[in-house]
């Protein structure tokens, strides 16, 4: 069988519709990569292993490599090249740069997704350092991106709502 | 500049994922290759039958073993043994299958799906073989050797001194033996390369490329009997090293040929699975020890046999890590007689290379669990026993009268004894051990564990750097090194600043472009910042010079009117920043360059060293064990960066920390990988990783180079199998001694039931090496066969 | 790892969704989390010609308590149990609640959570799954449809010693029903990993009712280090009549021990000890040491 049925997809990029013709075994990961020029969609290990290409979508972090791009049909899909509130991204970025959070950068988006989610939602420290446990980064040896975390969260508490 | 913690430059463009990892990248008219792997571990190889596969949707080719037999396969590096070229693995398996995962067909197609889809339709006809999964085949096995009467394949002695003396005056002889499974750093972006022809003349681009793109390039050139300007290799973004990436694979020529033959890119992108099959594995070294002992704990003499299982061929690696494991074994003690031998054996398994601080890991963790023996068997105390093995600041530089792949083993500089005092005081190791022990009390199962090294920072290679005004007024810093998340471009741009007295913004880093750059040794051994950084510090004094003489021609006044100066120079009290000074020339002299070419070699090797201090709390139930503090030490003679020093220190601690507890490549009997993903290969997450305390100390400068630096890489990793193994020993009040790494509850567990089972509880002393944890073939290779069954060994 | 070519279908109701598996009865598979399913798809493993994918059957994802028996529709997502929003609306007694919680919030990593279903969970049938180590405890039922009609099995039945379930190619898991127990029982539920955040190796799960101080009913199961998981009954009459302060030490270590040993899967030792600590811990949990 070839991939012959191709199916019409669309969904918000980064607050922009995008629509697009796909066939069915192409995961998001790999449409976001290769149709849509987003760099930050990364594959590890497309087992759900690593979070690599963890994006958020409807405002939660999944794993791109387990969803098929026609399962995102109607989807609000934000990636880190584009959090859906800009000042919580400068912030993220800010603070993954001053702790050193960053070696390669392979790991970086996906760790930024889980970030977000975790501001967002004012995780505990606790909960936060679990949440991070979801994904892999084999260079920094991830304290200083729990560094990086833990200050965003303290603030966030500091100023009541988003950094 | 130089010692300053500055941000990175590397992090904009990664946190914007502005980046060129070569997964990314795509080309015009671009072809996709899937690599069809042998799924047997050891198999007689009939025929391979692709017509099926090629008839497939999408397939513009398929090609087999036999398509390629002209092809060589790929050399070393460094060629020890003429005798060893038989074992290089060649590009696709022609008559036999020695592992799962060996190449044996490739798939051209237009697209990666259906090229995989292809790839499916392959067929291996073989003839299956029994493999050899062990150092030597055991006689009751159905195994079979690889080679005619054994497997293994070289044997490297070195030593010094009189050994036999040392042991026959020995208050004592103790012997351990330790193990070090299969391991390998998977990165965590796995493997790629993008090969795109060239459109007027054979050659090709190579994107993807890594660590050493110049010995690449000569490689490639070689086996494609291609002019070696023709073979360009880029790199872009690299999603970590360690060691493993970079290194020229079967899959880099054979994208490389494809694209030569099929005249368009060709794409190659791994997968995980394919990962843990294809890339390097690494450590999977047996390490047996012998020491000639004092009363006082001092040791007269070491005798150390080696084994190391190195898969089914040898790569660009051939028997290197071997040789660095005997080399470095006695770290920073004096050891005055010193002889180790070390066989090699080849293995169904995959192709072993270097993993980050190759060998010494190893090395370090079977001295240390000797010292650790030592101080047990004698009742001392470890730190003391360290203490008085310790080479002096007074015998540097120490001429350790033995060869590390062909170099001469010399530690530049350094005082090991106040190191160790530094940490022992700055962590308060009093105190941890007091509170460790206050914890074992009330119950819990709490430990302390030392551990010291020596690293070393290769040099053996040159390596060039330039230095060039760009048409944007920027100062470009060419260079053949390799960014592998490390932070060079950060720290040569800070060496280049400091040279100049310029900015760092003035500068932009240009690497692993082959075609800018005529030579470059790469990046490995953490001889980046050191080799390159030695370089681009002599180049930045040329360019100044040039600088003053250039704009003082320009201006028509003399040099001694022209300084460097905030953002470019001062002419007779005028600023000029470098754009408008390019500008200017280029009105005034177009054709004048303004470029500076240094070249940077050094005889000698730059040893860094330190101290690890592990806290562990083992789970006496479930025996799971966590890491809880983690200090580290570190002599890096002068830090360019601290933080960047510091980042690679716990960076490579956390790996190491993966090593000593979680990380394992394990095989079934026939020879299948248990171990192709993530979910088996364990590697640390945020929950496993300590609290650090990481002092990185600048009292040694290396005389090696002018700027003093010794390399960042592998300090962190170095120690850290040792310094867990002691933490979990002490944790257990030293009733069990982990010779293995990983330590795992399950090893634990096992360890546990022996010691209690075993009437050895009553016997004194409770640590020794135990005959069973190691392979038979070293019981019969023994001189002394009673000796591995008792610890202590009075000799007189 | 890209998985084979496959017709995608996106049924919006449960009778589209059933008679299109009926149709595909020998080449369809059910997409619901894809969290299990799509791995294994990714390394061919899995080369289904016919994907039904139900994220978009409304019916399957209600979470409610009807005649004091818990529904959970198939496509519940495994983080939604762990939200009080999501459970606290069911008015379930606070120990069970957080019980559910617990367990959920035990399996994998947030992203896989959100996305991995009860229903996919179930019928996966992995044997380190938490949701099987539930269903067995609290004999919940399986309510399973396909397009000639609907069954409902008991999980011990639903499950064979084998690790294999009875779902036939046609069948659809469209909800678990466990009778909301009582607000007597108290729960310990104990997972252990060789790291935290890991598959894992041996999990255990008790619950128990204390009368006079003493152990009056009392459910113990055992999985991840067995094939399935199996329920104690040696240990479960053991303890029941013990006072509660039964000392969670040795005794029930041994004990334990023996009854999983009775289960006849020839665990190594290792697994057996891991076995007996889980045990030991959900228990002691359970009585409130
Ligand atoms: C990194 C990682 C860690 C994980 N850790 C854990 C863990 O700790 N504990 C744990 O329990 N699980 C774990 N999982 C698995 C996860 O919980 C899955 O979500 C679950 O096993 C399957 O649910 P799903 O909804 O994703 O099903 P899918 O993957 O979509 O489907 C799984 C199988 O069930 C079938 N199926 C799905 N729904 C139905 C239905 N309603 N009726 C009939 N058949 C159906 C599918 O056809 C398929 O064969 C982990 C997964 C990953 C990737
Ligand atoms: S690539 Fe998706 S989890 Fe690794
Ligand atoms: S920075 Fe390299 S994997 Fe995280």
């Amino acid at each position: 069988m070839e991939d012959t049925e191709l199916h019409t997809v669309s969904f918000k990029l980064n607050g922009h519709v995008q629509v697009l013709q796909v066939a069915p075994r192409r995961s998001l990961t790999h449409v976001l990569d290769q149709e849509c020029g987003m760099k930050s969609a990364r594959v590890g290990c497309g087992q759900g292993d690593c979070g690599s290409c963890t994006v958020s979508v409807d405002g939660v972090p999944i794993r791109g490599c387990l969803l098929f791009a026609v399962q995102a049909d109607g989807a609000d899909i934000r990636t880190a090249e584009a959090l859906a509130d800009p000042a919580m991204l400068a912030a993220i970025r800010k603070a993954f740069k001053k702790h050193r959070a960053i070696q390669c950068g392979y790991c970086t988006p996906g760790f930024m997704i889980l970030a977000e989610y975790i501001l967002r939602n004012a995780l505990p420290l606790d909960q936060a350092v679990q949440t991070l446990s979801a994904n892999l980064c084999r260079c920094t040896g991830y304290s200083p991106i729990v560094s990086a975390v833990t200050e965003l969260l303290a603030l966030r508490a500091e100023n009541g709502c988003g950094p | 500049m130089i010692g300053r913690s500055v941000d990175r430059l590397e992090d904009d463009d990664l946190l914007r994922a502005n980046t060129r990892f070569v997964g990314s990248l795509a080309f015009e008219d671009m072809l996709h290759m899937h690599v069809v792997r042998s799924p047997y571990a050891h198999a007689r190889l009939k025929t391979v039958i692709v017509d099926k596969a090629a008839m497939a949707p999408g397939v513009i080719a398929v090609w087999v073993g036999n398509d390629i037999r002209d092809l060589s396969p790929i050399g070393f590096r460094r060629v020890p043994d003429r005798d060893l070229l038989q074992y290089r693995q060649r590009l696709m398996a022609l008559e036999e299958l020695r592992y799962v995962g060996e190449p044996v067909a490739i798939v051209l197609a237009t697209d990666p799906y259906l090229a995989e889809d292809a790839g499916r339709l392959v067929a291996i006809d073989a003839e299956i073989l029994p493999p050899v999964l062990d150092c030597e085949p055991r006689p009751d096995s159905r195994s079979e050797p690889l080679l005619r009467g054994r497997n293994e394949i070289a044997r490297i002695e070195k030593g010094y001194g009189d050994i036999e003396a040392a042991f026959a005056a020995a208050d004592h002889k103790i012997s351990i033996s330790c193990q070090i499974a299969r391991q390998t750093a998977v990165p965590l972006e796995t493997r790629g390369a993008i090969a795109v022809p060239h459109a007027h003349a054979a050659g090709f681009d190579l994107y993807g490329a890594a660590k050493v793109p110049h010995a690449n390039r000569q490689e490639l050139a070689k086996i494609l009997s291609l002019d070696i300007d023709s073979v360009v290799l880029r790199e872009g973004h690299a999603g970590g090293g360690f060691g493993v990436r970079g290194e020229l694979y079967p899959e880099d020529v054979l994208v490389a040929f494809a694209a030569l033959r099929l005249g368009r890119p060709v794409k190659w992108i791994e997968d995980r699975s394919e990962h843990f099959l294809a890339i390097n594995h690494s450590r999977d070294q047996m390490i047996h020890l012998d020491a000639a002992v004092s009363e006082g704990g001092v040791i007269a003499g070491l005798h150390a046999r080696l084994a190391t299982d190195q898969g089914a061929y040898l790569r660009t690696h051939e028997i290197k890590v071997s040789d660095l494991s005997c080399a470095f074994l006695p770290g920073p003690y004096r050891i005055p007689a010193y002889r180790a031998t070390a066989t090699v054996h080849l293995t169904n398994k995959t192709p072993c290379g270097t993993y980050r601080a190759p060998g010494r890991f190893e090395a370090t963790f079977a001295m240390e669990r000797m010292i650790d023996a030592i101080a047990a068997a004698l009742a001392l105390d470890p730190v003391e026993v360290r203490r008085r093995n310790l080479i002096s600041a007074a015998e540097m530089p120490f001429e350790r009268k033995i060869e590390a792949t062909g170099k001469r083993v010399v530690y530049d500089s350094g005082d090991y004894r106040q190191t160790l005092e530094t940490a022992i005081e700055a962590f308060d190791l009093p105190e941890l051990r007091r509170a460790a022990e206050e914890r074992r009390r009330e119950g819990e199962c709490v430990g302390i564990g030392v551990a010291m090294f020596v690293e070393k920072t290769d040099t053996a290679l040159h390596e060039t750097v330039r230095l060039e005004l760009a048409s944007d007024g920027k100062i470009e810093i060419v260079t053949g090194t390799s960014s592998l998340g490390q932070g060079m471009e950060t720290a040569l741009t800070q060496i280049a600043a400091d040279g100049l007295g310029l900015p760092m913004d003035a500068f932009r880093l240009v690497r692993g472009q082959t075609d800018r750059i005529a030579q470059s040794g790469g990046t490995f051994a953490s001889r980046t910042t050191l080799m390159a950084g030695s370089a681009i510090h002599e180049a930045s004094r040329i360019f100044r010079q040039k600088l003053i003489e250039v704009s003082a021609a320009l201006y028509g006044v003399t040099t001694g009117e022209v300084t460097v100066h905030g953002e470019g120079c001062c002419i007779d009290g005028r600023s000029l920043n470098l754009l408008q000074l390019r500008a200017a020339l280029d009105t005034a002299a177009p054709d004048t360059q303004l470029v500076a070419e240094a070249d940077f070699s050094s005889g000698a090797m730059a040893c860094p060293y330190g101290v690890h201090i592990a806290q562990v709390k083992v789970d006496p139930d479930d025996l799971s064990v966590m890491v809880e503090k983690y200090h580290i030490a570190y002599e890096i003679g002068r830090a360019v960066n601290p933080d960047l020093v510091r980042a690679q220190l716990l960076g490579g601690a956390v790996q190491g920390i993966g090593g000593a507890l979680m990380e394992e490549i394990s095989f079934s009997a026939d020879g299948q990988p248990l171990t192709i993903s993530f979910a088996h290969y364990v590697t640390p997450r945020t929950v496993d990783v300590p609290a650090f305390d990481i002092l990185v100390l600048e009292d040694w400068p290396s005389p090696t180079n002018p700027l003093g630096l010794k390399g960042a890489g592998e300090g962190g990793i170095n120690a850290a199998g040792a310094a867990v193994a002691a933490a979990v020993e002490d944790a257990f009040g030293a009733t069990i001694a982990p010779r293995r790494l990983p330590i795992t509850p399950k090893s634990l567990f096992d360890l546990l039931a022996r010691t209690d089972s075993a009437h050895t509880r009553a016997s004194w002393p409770a640590r020794q090496g135990s005959a069973t944890e190691w392979d038979s073939h070293f019981r019969n290779a023994a001189d002394d066969t009673s000796s591995f069954c008792r610890g202590i060994n009075p000799a007189r | 790892m890209y998985p084979a070519p496959f017709l995608y279908h996106r049924p919006s109701g449960l009778h589209q969704a059933l008679e299109l598996l009926s149709r595909h009865k020998t080449d369809g598979v059910i997409l619901a989390g894809g969290q299990s399913l799509v791995p294994r798809m990714n390394l061919r493993q899995e080369t289904p010609k016919n994907v039904v994918d139900l994220n978009r059957i409304a019916d399957l994802s209600t979470l409610a308590v009807v005649d004091d028996v818990l529904e959970i529709g198939a496509m519940v997502r495994h983080q939604s149990l762990c939200w009080d929003a999501e459970v606290s609306g069911l008015s379930l007694p606070s120990g069970f609640a957080q019980l559910l919680g617990r367990m959920a919030g035990a399996i994998g990593n947030l992203p896989i959570r959100l996305r991995g279903t009860i229903g996919g969970s179930l019928a996966n049938a992995s044997p380190k799954a938490q949701w099987a180590l539930l269903s067995l405890l609290l004999d919940a039922d399986i309510v399973i449809e396909n397009a000639g009609g609907a069954r409902c099995e008991r999980y011990a039945e639903f499950l064979n010693r084998d690790g294999r379930t009875t779902l036939k190619p046609g069948d659809m898991i469209t909800r678990v029903k466990i009778k909301v127990p009582s607000a007597h029982w108290r729960y310990g539920f104990a997972q252990l990993a060789p790291q935290q955040n890991r598959p894992t190796s041996a999990f255990a799960l008790a619950a128990v009712t204390l009368q006079d101080a003493c152990v009056r009913d009392c459910r113990i199961a055992v999985g991840a280090c067995t094939p399935v998981p199996c329920r104690l009954q040696a240990l479960e009459d053991w303890l029941s009549g013990r006072p509660a302060s039964v000392d969670g030490g040795n005794d029930l270590a041994d004990v334990a021990k023996a009854a999983v040993r009775q289960q006849a899967f020839d665990l190594e030792p290792y697994l057996e000890h891991l076995a007996a600590v889980a045990i030991t811990r959900a228990v002691a949990q359970a009585l409130g040491h």
